[in-house]
């Protein structure tokens, strides 16, 4: 069975309709385990000759220390600069005469890696793969090429509205817990990685009881057995790393203003929310359609653009981490409507945790949420990236059949209790890059002196 | 350019091409490109193996017909005052 074939060959309308029909038909996931006992997901598809395989390590930024925050990030920039016995122009050019395509990222919680290889050139393709994550050369001149390289990333960061808001709220949000590192690290911390640091980091979490791998492609179950031997069985047995503390996010009402000199405001918002085990996940995943998920057809985006012009965009998700939860929301608007904007989407989160949502909204939510699913299959790419996914929140092999059931399944009374579960517009932690003001009455207020009411308690020399 | 740079080439460009049809929205953009610029289907999937047949001496003739100096244009990005 080969699920994303099929929605190359079939005319679009079909293939949705068909797929709501008989979504365990869409898609055929193999557990591999290799003899060396390393397991991967499979789903064999033949219809483009590239194999896809992507590889996630537990043990991500969230493992650094805060002096040297960045270690992962930049291990990720380094893997493919010179491994074994190629330095890395060497390496590079192996790769480029294959067309492979390689790359490594570091989030919160996980290292991760992605291969791309033409059916015929997997053989060297994935060699070069193994040869990058099991033994790295970390040379002089690459490392302080890339130091070099990330520094310029990060001096440019901040001067980004939306990165200064971001760090900003993760900083309050989560105090001294790793998750308040930015995770590319500081001018100053990724000057303290050594290369001693990139080595053991390396050798510790690129291990193989931490590591999930799915592969999507014009291979057999028998060939890739003995590629995954080949290519993770280099790997130390067992991984060291930090176990992460449980954190919630401390928010209580703040409003925190970074003053920049800039005509619009950034505006990140956001609280509690819930983790991808909880049993209101689902629910809450519709919820938050309705409210700020939804492009076009959110309630915040009807009041804050569609009705007021306030913004050109407005909205919410979920986001969960391995250790904690949030749900995010963010905005865009003229220093002067920002505690507008700000009233109106606290009165919008406080309507939908005393009303809920109505019968239509919760019908056309489930609409769109079930029907664009396929559309994280249409590619030998996207559907590795599925699998990974799936694998990563422990949601189980038959997800994707069950998936869309469990989005039929939820009831306003249940988007009703999630929402005063979750809605806490009073308790919500938001940070503010710009001159705004904050009362919710733009009118009549003089332009500059008040501008900024609330204690501006992220002066921008923190940030610096 | 030597055979090893003219292989890496076709390899580079025909994988290009393969890697396209992975995704749905890259293969559309391929065929509406193709059928926009006056090509026909045919010759949109043959264009793999048009680059194949591509000798070093296609690409000295190509190259000395477009790179010869008399019609290129050049930007110069100068350091000033912010405005």
């Amino acid at each position: 069975m080969t699920g994303s074939g099929f929605m190359r060959a079939v005319p679009l309308a079909l293939v949705v309709l068909m797929f709501r029909v008989l979504p365990a038909s869409a898609i055929d996931i193999e557990r591999v385990v290799s003899p060396g006992g390393i397991e991967a997901w499979l789903v064999q598809e033949y219809e483009v000759p590239v194999i896809v395989m992507n590889a996630a390590w537990k043990g991500g930024a969230g493992t650094d220390s805060p002096d040297k925050a960045g270690l992962a990030n930049m291990v990720s920039g380094l893997l493919d600069e010179g491994a074994g016995d190629l330095s890395s122009e060497e390496f590079q050019t192996r790769i480029e005469d294959i067309a492979a395509r390689l790359s490594f990222s570091a989030d919160n919680d996980y290292f991760s890696a992605s291969l791309r290889t033409l059916a015929d050139r997997k053989d060297e393709a994935f060699r070069l793969f193994s040869l990058a994550i099991s033994e790295p050369r970390f040379d002089k001149d690459a490392v302080e090429r890339i130091r070099a390289q990330i520094g310029s990333i990060v001096e440019r960061n901040r001067e980004s509205p939306d990165w200064i808001a971001a760090n900003a709220w993760y900083e309050a949000a989560f105090g001294d817990h790793p998750y308040a590192l930015a995770n590319d690290g500081t001018p100053d911390s990724i000057q303290n990685i050594t290369r001693d640091d990139l080595a053991a980091y390396t050798k510790h979490v690129l291990a193989r009881d931490n590591l999930k791998i799915a592969v999507v492609g014009p291979i057999s179950a028998a060939e890739l057995s003995r590629l995954l031997d080949k290519t993770f069985g280099a790997l130390p047995l067992e991984a060291q790393v930090p176990d992460i503390p449980d954190v919630k996010v401390a928010s209580g009402g703040q409003v925190l203003v970074v003053i920049r000199d800039f005509p619009q405001s950034t505006v990140i918002f956001g609280s509690q929310g819930l983790a991808r085990d909880d049993e209101d996940f689902i629910p809450a995943y519709v919820m938050n359609y309705v409210l700020g998920g939804g492009s076009f057809s959110s309630r915040l985006m009807e009041e804050v653009r569609e009705k007021r012009g306030l913004a050109y965009s407005v909205g919410t998700s979920l986001y969960p981490l391995d250790h904690a939860a949030m749900l995010l929301g963010q905005v865009g608007t003229k220093n002067e409507r920002v505690g507008e904007s700000l009233a109106i989407i606290r009165h919008e989160m406080k309507r939908m945790a005393e009303e809920g949502v109505s019968e239509n909204e919760l019908k056309d939510a489930k609409t769109y949420l079930t029907g664009s699913y396929p559309l994280r299959f249409t590619s030998n790419s996207s559907i590795a990236n599925q699998l990974l996914g799936i694998q990563l929140e422990g949601l189980g092999m038959d997800y994707v059949e069950r998936r869309n059931g469990l989005i039929e399944g939820v009831t306003r009374e249940d988007v009703a209790r999630v929402a005063k579960r979750l809605l806490r517009p009073d308790q919500m932690l938001v940070t503010v890059v710009g001159k705004p003001n904050l009362s919710p009455k733009p009118e009549g207020l003089p332009e500059t002196d008040d501008m900024a009411p609330a204690p501006a308690m992220h002066p921008a020399e923190d940030l610096q | 350019m030597n055979d090893e740079e003219l292989n890496r080439a076709k390899t580079v460009i025909v994988a290009g091409a393969v890697y396209a049809r992975d995704s749905q929205r890259t293969m559309a953009y391929s065929y509406g490109e193709g059928l926009m610029t006056g090509l026909t289907v045919d010759e949109i999937h043959e264009w793999p193996d048009r680059v194949n047949e591509v000798t070093k001496s296609d690409v000295l003739a190509a190259a000395r017909k477009f790179l010869s100096g008399t019609h290129t244009v050049t930007g110069e990005l100068l350091p000033g005052d912010a405005p």
